[in-house]
């Protein structure tokens, strides 16, 4: 008893159930990295810290892009009124991205990356031709869905920006320069213009949607809100970027441009925590879809620590100058992608499954079954407990070895319990991530 | 498409703050293009040679350079400076055997082996020279004391107190050095902590310390032959008076029994 309007909305399960299983492997892989912190050099032969570590940060982007488009697809068909302009193009297009992510992975291990060995773009060129093929399938679809559609929507306007941003900041990171200096200014603008820009107007746009739909608030009063935010993150994001370029050899203006852009960065996360709470407190109706409202005001929440707390506190230049380069930052990384990105994505999944299985049958099999509420506490305390322990590790690091001068190795030496910390942690997140997995499973094998 | 009045002025912000800044910052970019290849050290041949090694190894997921990567190596931005290109070029040609050493205690992180040809590890010690160049804005901490713009220099000038210069220096981090005010356990060099039985001599340790790989294995500690070749020569980070008053300070350790 599926309750979205066109038939189309469907191809978006496929895309989800790509991502739930990529997630669930991007975690493995990642406690497969962390043991190496635990016992070092346990699969030197055949798969070295950086083969694991490429792999765990490469199907994190992997498995974000494909509830992106996901998502993205479903909103898109129901704004514009009408049917997907090609259903086959969007399971061809899934095919060739999904093709390029396991090719990558499995490159890795064989350390092929042709020149292209740089964290989070490592992937080497002919796995980068796959998914610009892929993404400009996607973008070819959305215009032709577009075009000449019956009802004209501002949300799709910003969905169709933010997408062709996020296919053009994908450009920067694919050629090969002599300059090490170059190369990494450019591989910030794959990086930044994602997560700080590209990805966070995404992740306004599905929050707002939800608000719209979760709470019932109308439409035309969200746009101010989305325009808002929009103009938040771009005011401050785009010079933002300078605080990647402090250390890398580029002149010394940037300390103080990405400095103070860096403030404002912090604004936009507390807008949409401030603006997420007070339509959940103010809503005429109470949510029915709990999974979802929780993930949704849970990665505000989260976000508001991972961006405005833990980002915010480690980019002033001169304090960004002992924490650069520690784990203090891996604790920013993991809290900003887990909170901004990965809790709204799965806030948007379970807002879709119930939409895909009706009311009744998705709070009978769904929500009565509370298994979403152990996948919430256990990823969200997981989470939390792994970043503390990273936040340890990166101060001790700062103090043992920048302040007092020992070596690198000498100080990991003494941080070996919290490395164990964040191991035993690292597998009460996966706990939750099994619990979501089967959930998503259990829904989509629900009958319809 | 009618949007509400509010909405209408908030996109306008959004359009023209947006144009402004991203024109602010393609400026800004071409700026620092031209300074990065005017004003930095000029890429040669070697350095562009071994910068494809360096990401052809993907190095940057163990290693941070510029203090961008992973978190599970040292950072190498002043690798070079730090430890000298003997101990690079020791760790590359042989990055197991070495790691394995280099550390006391059982916890070992190990570097997997490469496989690289002579000429890889030429090109990239020109490339981690290169790197160690940069003008990184006094990043990371602690490089100031040892180089600045890659140029070694006295690491303190006017002391010649061996013991404050052993600090700076860290010889702790190779070398045991138990003797008043100093309690250092490094293992990757001989233990000097007795130094004097061994009848070295000052102007011999002047040399060893001074240019070490110039000593021949026949002269070096038994069970450290081809080591010496891990050990940064000090020569142009020391005045001579520094180097002597070091080289006498060492010659004159005794273990106290």
């Amino acid at each position: 008893m599926r309750t979205f309007t066109f038939r189309s909305q469907k191809v978006a399960y496929y895309y989800f159930a790509a991502s739930v299983l990529l997630f669930l492997l991007q975690i493995i892989f990642g406690l497969a990295t962390v043991s190496q912190y635990v016992w070092p050099s346990l699969a030197l032969n055949w798969m070295p810290f950086n083969v694991s570590r490429s792999i765990h940060i490469n199907l994190l982007i992997f498995w974000m892009f494909l509830a992106i488009m996901g998502a993205t697809y479903y909103i898109l068909i129901e704004e514009a009124g009408k049917e997907l302009f090609s259903t086959k193009i969007a399971m061809f297009q899934l095919i060739i991205f999904c093709a390029a992510g396991v090719g990558a992975i499995v490159s890795y291990f064989f350390h092929y990356y042709d020149g292209q060995g740089l964290e989070y773009v490592e992937a080497a060129p002919v796995f980068d031709w796959m998914i610009v093929v892929a993404a400009l399938l996607w973008l070819y679809n959305i215009l032709k869905t577009l075009h000449k559609a019956p009802k004209k929507s501002p949300i799709n306007m910003l969905l169709l920006i933010t997408t062709i941003g996020t296919i053009l900041m994908y450009l920067p990171g694919m050629p090969y320069f002599r300059n090490f200096v170059v190369q990494d200014y450019l591989r910030w603008w794959v990086i930044h213009y994602w997560v700080e820009a590209t990805w966070e107007m995404y992740e306004t746009l599905f929050i707002g949607y939800l608000i719209i739909k979760l709470f019932k608030v109308p439409k035309e009063r969200m746009y101010r809100w989305f325009y808002i935010e929009f103009f938040l993150i771009l005011a401050s994001g785009i010079l933002g970027m300078g605080h990647h370029y402090f250390w890398i050899g580029t002149p010394h203006y940037w300390t103080w441009v990405g400095s103070i852009f860096s403030v404002f960065e912090a604004i936009p996360p507390v807008a949409m925590m401030i603006d997420g709470l007070i339509y959940a407190r103010k809503a005429k109706t109470r949510a029915n879809n709990l999974p979802a409202l929780y993930w949704l005001i849970g990665g505000t929440i989260g976000s508001f620590i991972g961006l405005t707390i833990l980002g915010g506190s480690i980019t002033w230049f001169s304090v960004n100058y002992w924490m650069h380069g520690t784990e203090v930052t891996a604790a920013h990384g993991h809290m900003a992608f887990f909170s901004a990105f990965a809790a709204i994505f799965i806030a948007f999944i379970y807002y879709s499954l119930e939409q895909r299985k009706g009311e009744e049958n998705f709070k009978d099999t769904i929500t009565d079954k509370q298994r979403w509420a152990w996948a919430f506490w256990l990823m969200n305390i997981g989470m939390i407990m792994m970043v503390l322990a990273m936040v340890v590790l990166g101060l001790m690091q700062i103090s043992i070895s920048r302040v007092a001068g020992q070596g690198y190795i000498a100080a990991q030496v003494h941080e070996i319990g919290w490395f164990a910390v964040w191991f035993v942690t690292g597998f009460v997140f996966f706990a939750g991530v099994l619990f979501y997995a089967y959930d998503f499973f259990v829904a989509m094998k629900m009958k319809e | 498409m009618e949007l509400p009045k509010d909405a209408k002025r908030a996109k306008g912000w959004l359009i023209w703050t947006s144009v402004v800044m991203i024109a602010v910052f393609l400026g800004l970019t071409f700026q620092s293009y031209f300074y990065v290849v005017k004003k930095e050290p000029k890429v040669t041949n070697a350095v562009a040679a071994g910068n494809r090694v360096f990401h052809d190894n993907n190095c940057m997921d163990c290693h941070t350079i510029l203090g961008d990567g992973s978190y599970y190596a040292a950072d190498l931005t002043k690798v070079i400076s730090k430890r000298g290109q003997g101990f690079v070029r020791a760790v590359l040609k042989d990055p197991p055997k070495i790691t394995r050493d280099l550390w006391p205690g059982k916890y070992k992180r190990v570097m997997p082996n490469l496989h690289l040809t002579n000429q890889n590890i030429n090109d990239l010690i020109a490339f981690l020279t290169w790197i160690g160049e940069l003008d990184t804005n006094g990043w990371p901490p602690g490089s100031k004391v040892l180089s600045s713009k890659g140029k070694a220099k006295p690491v303190q000038e006017g002391t010649t107190s061996p013991i404050s210069l052993i600090k700076k220096l860290n010889c702790g981090a190779c070398h045991t050095i138990q003797t008043e005010g100093l309690n250092t356990a490094g293992v990757i060099g001989p233990n000097l902590s007795n130094e004097s039985a061994r009848k070295r001599g000052v102007a011999w340790l002047v040399k060893q310390i001074g240019n070490p790989a110039a000593i021949p294995d026949s002269e070096v500690a038994k069970g450290y032959e081809g080591k010496q070749m891990l050990m940064p020569a000090f020569k142009n980070q020391l005045t001579t008076d520094q180097l002597k008053s070091l080289a006498t300070f060492i010659n004159n350790l005794k273990e106290e029994k």
